[in-house]
């Protein structure tokens, strides 16, 4: 199993969770034949994090169910009982993505992390489990813990510093970064006076995979459903590329 | 071309107008008149149309993206 962070730093807003639970949904339907778990997703915001509740289905029936706020305050021994199965039926058969989450701002501590990775590992042998980092100083939680990091930023100098700065806490193999949120009628950045490409490319080392601003991304995440479930890539530029993302993370991650 | 032709007319009157050649300036300021609204009115329809032609994405409501089927995502 290969640990994959989606990571921002501490900037909120980037669609850091956007593109991690649309990779992990993509990456379940690509390898639903390879594995009975091919992925494992885990929503580490404190409080039902956007990826739960869309995954659950409903607020409410995410903050009454079992989470790894329970493992962690001791009321559920086994951690794998605070996961569960989104199961999806495609023209081309079944897919099935397992998840979990923290229904309430519980801290928590590395080695406890750990042990739930371990138990995933141990137990449901998945390809990969991709890890939706909240903006929070969390570096010291994961780092170690991971094998790759996906630097996730949005065209904003301040975005794009607070991950340049920190990511190398994680100590993970660092993947292609993605500017989320593109306008091309705003290609440059003032402050530093080049196209936004060429300063995600001296930040992080190689040009960024690109995720252009998309309208219909917004009214999915009102629809509380996942865009790449239900948005066509011929209607959406922002499906296309978060698909041709996924596609790059099969390929470098397992 | 038609807002061209207006315009040009239009400046015609007010030249013909000046040269005291009341009755020309009169037909050719009605004229003018005439092409200028016709061009505003065509460009009016066209604008409307254009908006009409918008892809029916971008007007998707979250209410019907919840009703479509599931997309099996293939990359």
């Amino acid at each position: 199993m290969k640990g994959v962070l989606f990571y921002s730093g501490l900037k909120g807003g980037t669609g850091k969770t956007t593109l991690a639970l649309n990779s992990a949904v993509v990456l379940a339907y690509l390898w639903r034949d390879v594995s009975q778990y091919p992925v494992v997703f885990l929503d580490l915001t404190p409080s039902l994090g956007t990826a739960s509740i869309i995954l659950m289905g409903d607020p409410a029936r995410a903050a009454a169910s079992p989470s790894l706020s329970d493992y962690i305050t001791g009321k559920l021994a086994d951690p794998l009982r605070a996961f569960y199965v989104r199961v999806w039926n495609a023209e081309k058969g079944q897919f099935r993505l397992v998840f979990s989450y923290f229904s309430q701002n519980t801290p928590y501590m590395r080695r406890q992390l750990e042990y739930v990775l371990k138990l995933v590992r141990e137990r449901l042998s998945p390809l990969v489990a991709l890890i939706d980092a909240p903006p929070l100083a969390i570096e010291g939680i994961v780092g170690g813990l991971v094998d790759c990091v996906v630097p996730v930023t949005t065209p904003d100098a301040s975005a794009i510093e607070a991950v340049r700065s920190r990511i190398d806490a994680i100590n993970a193999k660092r993947l292609r970064p993605v500017l989320n949120m593109y306008m091309p009628e705003y290609p440059v950045s003032a402050i530093h006076a080049a196209p936004w490409e060429r300063v995600m490319e001296s930040a992080f080392g190689e040009p960024p995979h690109i995720v252009p601003f998309d309208r219909l991304l917004h009214a999915t995440r009102q629809a509380v459903e996942v865009e790449v479930l239900k948005l066509r890539p011929s209607e959406s530029p922002a499906v296309r590329a978060i698909l041709a993302y996924a596609k790059y993370l099969s390929t470098v991650v397992v | 071309m038609r807002l061209a032709v207006g315009l040009a007319l239009n400046l015609l009157a007010f030249v013909l107008a000046l040269l005291a050649q009341h009755l020309p300036a009169a037909a050719a300021y009605i004229a003018s008149v005439a092409i200028l609204v016709i061009s505003a009115s065509r460009r009016g329809r066209q604008g409307r149309r254009e908006a009409q032609e918008q892809p029916a994405g971008a007007v998707l409501t979250p209410e019907e993206i919840k009703r479509r089927p599931v997309v099996a995502p293939e990359v």
